[in-house]
Parts: C-alpha cells; structure tokens; sequence
C-alpha cells in the first residue's frame, strides 16, 4: 500500500513537473477574476437602482474578451465604497468608467478610482450603468437621487455629491451636470429628490463637442475621424443644454488626445460663457485611458490626481 | 551744517531702501546694456520706487534695465534658466511680488532665475529690446554659469506675460541693432510661461495698443482671435499658461494664445482655474490657482529645465 501511495505521488509529481500545460492553466485560473466573475461573487454587495433585484448579473458579457471590460449591463447597480473615518459628512462621488457606451472600463476607471478617493477621505461609489446613452442619463440620475436619500445612512453630505467620469462616463456626467429634467418617470419618492450634481469632474470627456458627437452618435462611425477640422470647431453638441445652473466643473484632459481634446475645449468655452465655476487642468501629453495616471510618471498628467484632491479640498469634500 | 544734511538725505534714502528691502530677496544685479550702448527710449529721470505696505515694490519709471540673478545653490547640472518678467500694463513694474520672489523660490527649487527690470513707462519696443538683450546675456554666459543654454525659459505676469509672448514669437527679428558678439547668439527662448496673460488676444491688444476703433463692440465669449501682434507657428516654444476664469478682462488672453498653439501643434499646458482673479503673483489667494507655483515647477522638471538627478 505504501508503495502505491508513493508510486501515486511520484507520478502526480513527475506529471505536474513533465507536464507544465497542466501547472501553468492551475496557476492562471487563481489569478485574479474578470469583472464578471468578480461581480457574480459579490453579489450582496451591490445596490439595485431601480428594483430589489440585487443579484441577477445575467446576460452580462466581457467586451472582446477583454478581462476587465464589463458589458451588456441589465440590471444597473452602485457598488460603495464609504470611508470609516467617525465624520457624518463626508463628500461623495459617483464614478462613472468610459468604455465608449459598449463597454464600463472597470480597473483603470472604477475600482482604481474609488481607492484612491478613499485615500484622500472621500466616500465613493462605482456606478455600473446601462450602456445604452439614455438608460446611462436615467441610471446616472437615479443614483444621485438614491445617495442624497441615503445621505444620513451613509454618513455623507447631501450637499456634496459630485459625479465623476472618464471618457464616455465622462460625457455621461457632464449630461447629469447640466440636465435637470426628468429622464424617466418618478418609481417612488426618491424621485423626488433633486438630481442635480453638486460639482461634476470630466476626465478624458468625450462626445461633448458637435464634430465627434456628429461622427459617433449621427454618422455613426469614428472612421472618418482623422479629416474632421479640430482646429476650429469647438461647437457644443445640442445634448448639453448648459447654463448657469450647470453644476461647477473640473476637466481634466491632454493636449495629444486626438480627436477628444476639443470635447474638453468646447465644455469649458460653454461653462465660461454661462459663468458656471469651471476648471480645466490640460498637459500636452498622455494620450486617453489612463485612469488615475499612475502608469504615466515621466508625463505632468501623472500629478492630476493631487490637482482633482485639492478640488475636492476647496470645495469641502474633504475637511 | 551742510554734511548734517547730506548725512540725513543719505540716512533717509537709505531708510526708504532698507524698508523696501528688507523683507525682499537681493540677487546680483547687472545692467542689461553695455554703457551707453542702449537703444533708443528710455526714461529719463531717476528711477521712481515706490514701496506698497506689504514691501512689493513699484517701479514707475526705469531709466536703466537690469537683470538680477538669483542664483540657485541646489541647481544640478545642465539645469537651465528661467528670465522672470514682472507686470504692470508696461506703466509700472510689480518688483517683487511678480519678480523677485519668484525669482527666489525658483532658485530654491533648483533653477537659477533672473528678473528683467524692463523699461517702462509705456515703451513697448524697448521692453522687447531688454528682453531679447536678456535672452542673449544668459546664453552667452551659459557655459561661465553652468546652465544648459537650450533650456531657457521666460516667464512673465500680465504684461510681462505679453513680453514674454512677444519674445517667444518675434524672434526672428531683431527689435535692435547689433551691438557686440552677445547679440550673435539667437533671442529665442526654449520655453514661455504666461502667467495670468494679458494684451494676447486682439481685442484687447487692439484696445490697449492698437487701434480702438477696431473693437467697437466685442463678444468675449465667442472672440478667441490671436493678437495680430504675435505670431504662432510649429517652432513657438513649449508654453505653461496660467490664469484664473474669473479674471474677466484678461483671461481670453490665456484661450486665444492657447488655441493657436494648439492649432499649430506647439505643447502647451493650459491650467485655469475659477477663482483668483488677477496680480497675485506669489501671494496665495487661498483658491485652487495657488497651487500654479507647484504645477509649473513641475512642469520645469519634466522638461528636464530643473534636472532632478
């Protein structure tokens, strides 16, 4: 018996040290999850926006294969992530991942996001929104409506909940940020509770000057993309009905970001023109996508995150 | 009875100095011309200094420009040089508080800076002429002080600002003729700082310096057109602009000169932030813009003008 156990042993040992396929798939399914199996996993801990139904994740996919690309959200959630710090009044933000409206880019612009607010005392959360552009708006309200009722509970200041985008979650904030009509109609009393933003910060905005909206949303393809004029069009698409009721605005942007810098230009131009508080912190280099910029440490882009802190500090997020 | 009151001029003049210059940095001063070499306007009386409460000196009227050094103790290597040009509607110059203080806490931070007494009142032409001659002064002398001639870097506030887009934009030509060996080198500087610009846009450069009757009526949201006085094209060097949103008559300065950059494909760095409103220089306004001495030292570092290692 003991000889067959060893025998057995010796075999499994010289199986897995001859046979490295089978080593290396064991290592490979312990690395970290994707987004889909992340979420499956924790269910419990995600808040449903419109209905109890915290659990379903089904139908969801990943965008090309791509590990952390999460897409065909049906049952929009928030995802918390409040800081434990004794205060009752601690800012808020909503983040809002880009991904173009197919896909919520979640490492780079969520998770990554919110720990860093977390580390400057900020309470977060990761919205993740149906990628369809008008259930985006209504999921985006909603959520701030649901974090203004819940202001007490969470120990948050009602008054300081900004929300916070990349790229199309970008675009998405800036339509939260200047329009204040009802997306949808009132589900409950929660409804009632104004949506507005109380500051929204555009990082890498997309989709908000008329040339790319026409390409995206109109003509609907990004191919023609290098024969467009970004010299001299700095139009506002008609979505962003800005005014001086527009809630004050951090942008954060490159000048080497192709055909999205003039997003940027042109929501700020219409911010200065309403006398809305507008900021705009724009380097020459770093391209798109690159979340909170940590990657990026020989580029001046890589230092926004302590301009977006001190943003947050003057405007009493942080106290 | 006489040397009594020769001794108390001096003891007063030197009092009113002394309080000017006691809580203000000294560097070392040099004049920018050779004796009586420099051309064309300047003012004609003695310098007029007048000192403001908070020891910022004023300068009213400069009959002879200057350049003071102040010189950086923890400057590496092959750091480069930062010409600070003060502001006042090129009627008066800031001295201090956009000039020497600034000029002080660059060296700190390991660059050498000098400020640029330019010639005011209201001599335009002249100012540029001081600035080129500055240009040339420091990269001549860029081996003797040990700093990288290439990385020269002028930085202004308000009309300093628009000095310093002038400089970095006309200098192909020269504002004077050549005086010694200093002017063979070129007046074009690395890189430009406009700090809270003004005059950089053509409705206001036309209003202050040009033509009035050309700005009958001005949209200032929608009129972004380049002063036709500066001219921007791919060799404009790399520029950091600052300036608040709600300095409302300057700040379409900052987005004119930003977007032909832009247009031109220059790297630029555009930081405007909402509150601050104008002429702080180095005095914080307790508003997201104080953070700008920090953004722009930064921005030195990363284009290798303050050398890290």
């Amino acid at each position: 018996m003991k000889n067959l156990i060893s025998l057995f042993s010796c075999i499994l040992l010289f199986g897995c040290a001859s046979n490295n396929d089978a080593c290396v798939s064991k290592q490979v399914s312990q690395k970290p999850e994707n987004i889909l199996q992340l979420h499956s996993k924790n269910k419990e801990k995600f808040i449903a926006l419109w209905n109890d139904k915290t659990n379903f994740v089904e139908g969801e996919t990943l965008f090309k294969n791509r590990k952390y690309a999460l897409s065909n959200v049906s049952n929009p959630r928030m995802e918390l992530f409040l800081v434990e710090n004794g205060k009752s009044d601690n800012g808020f933000v909503i983040v809002c991942p880009g991904g173009g409206y197919c896909f919520l880019s979640s490492m780079n612009e969520g998770y990554k996001v919110v720990e860093k607010l977390n580390k400057m005392g900020v309470s977060a959360c990761i919205l993740w929104y149906r990628t369809s552009r008008n259930e985006a708006l209504q999921d985006a309200q909603r959520a701030i409506r649901i974090s203004r009722a819940n202001a007490k509970k969470w120990n948050i200041n009602p008054n300081k909940i900004a929300i916070m985008g990349f790229s199309a979650g970008a675009d998405l904030s800036a339509r939260a940020g200047c329009r204040f009509e009802k997306s949808y109609k009132a589900v409950d009393k929660i409804d009632e509770i104004s949506a507005r933003p109380d500051n929204t910060i555009l990082v890498y905005p997309a989709y908000c000057d008329m040339p790319m909206y026409k390409l995206r949303w109109i003509e609907g393809s990004m191919e023609n993309v290098s024969s467009k004029d970004y010299n001299h069009d700095y139009e506002l698409t008609p979505h962003l009905t800005v005014s001086k009721d527009t809630s004050p605005t951090l942008i954060v942007q490159t000048q080497d970001d192709k055909n999205c810098t003039n997003s940027s230009i042109a929501y700020f131009l219409a911010l200065k023109n309403a006398g809305v508080d507008a900021n705009i912190f724009l380097c020459d280099k770093g391209r798109h996508s690159y979340g909170m910029a940590e990657g990026k440490s020989k580029l001046l882009i890589s230092i926004w995150s302590s301009v977006l802190e001190k943003y947050l500090q003057v405007n009493e997020y942080i106290k | 009875m006489k040397i009594c009151k020769l001794v108390l001029l001096v003891s007063v003049l030197s009092s009113i100095l002394a309080y000017g210059g006691v809580d203000n940095p000294k560097g070392e001063v040099m004049n920018v011309w050779p004796d009586g070499k420099m051309p064309d306007r300047a003012f004609e009386k003695p310098e007029i200094v007048h000192v403001r409460k908070t020891g910022n000196r004023i300068i009213k009227g400069v009959p002879t420009p200057t350049l003071e050094i102040f010189w950086s103790k923890t400057a590496k290597a092959n750091s480069g040089f930062v010409l600070v040009c003060p502001g006042g509607g090129y009627s008066i110059l800031s001295y201090d508080n956009e000039g020497t203080h600034v000029a002080k806490r660059l060296a700190d931070n390991g660059v050498s800076a000098g400020v640029l007494k330019y010639r005011v009142p209201k001599i335009r032409t002249e100012a540029l002429q001081d600035a080129q001659r500055a240009i040339r002064i420091v990269r001549t002398n860029a081996k003797k002080w040990n700093i990288n001639p290439d990385k020269i870097v002028i930085i202004g506030f308000s009309a300093g600002a628009n000095l310093s887009a002038r400089a970095s934009t006309l200098y192909a030509e020269n504002s004077y003729k050549k005086i010694d060996v200093i002017d063979d080198v070129s007046p074009k500087p690395n890189f430009t700082g406009l700090m809270y610009p003004a005059y950089c846009d053509e409705p206001t450069y036309q209003r202050y310096w040009g033509n009035k009757a050309k700005v009958e009526s001005v949209d200032f949201n929608k009129d972004y057109e380049l002063s036709s006085e500066l001219k921007i094209d791919a060799q404009t060097p790399p520029t950091f602009i600052m300036q608040a949103q709600n300095d409302k008559t300057w700040i379409n300065a900052s987005i004119a000169y930003f977007l032909a950059l832009k247009q031109a494909k220059v790297p630029v760095n555009l930081h405007i932030f909402d509150k601050g409103g104008h002429g702080f220089g180095m005095v914080r306004p307790n508003e997201l813009i104080e953070q700008w001495f920090d953004l722009f030292t930064a921005w030195l570092k990363k284009n290798e003008v303050i050398v890290s290692k």
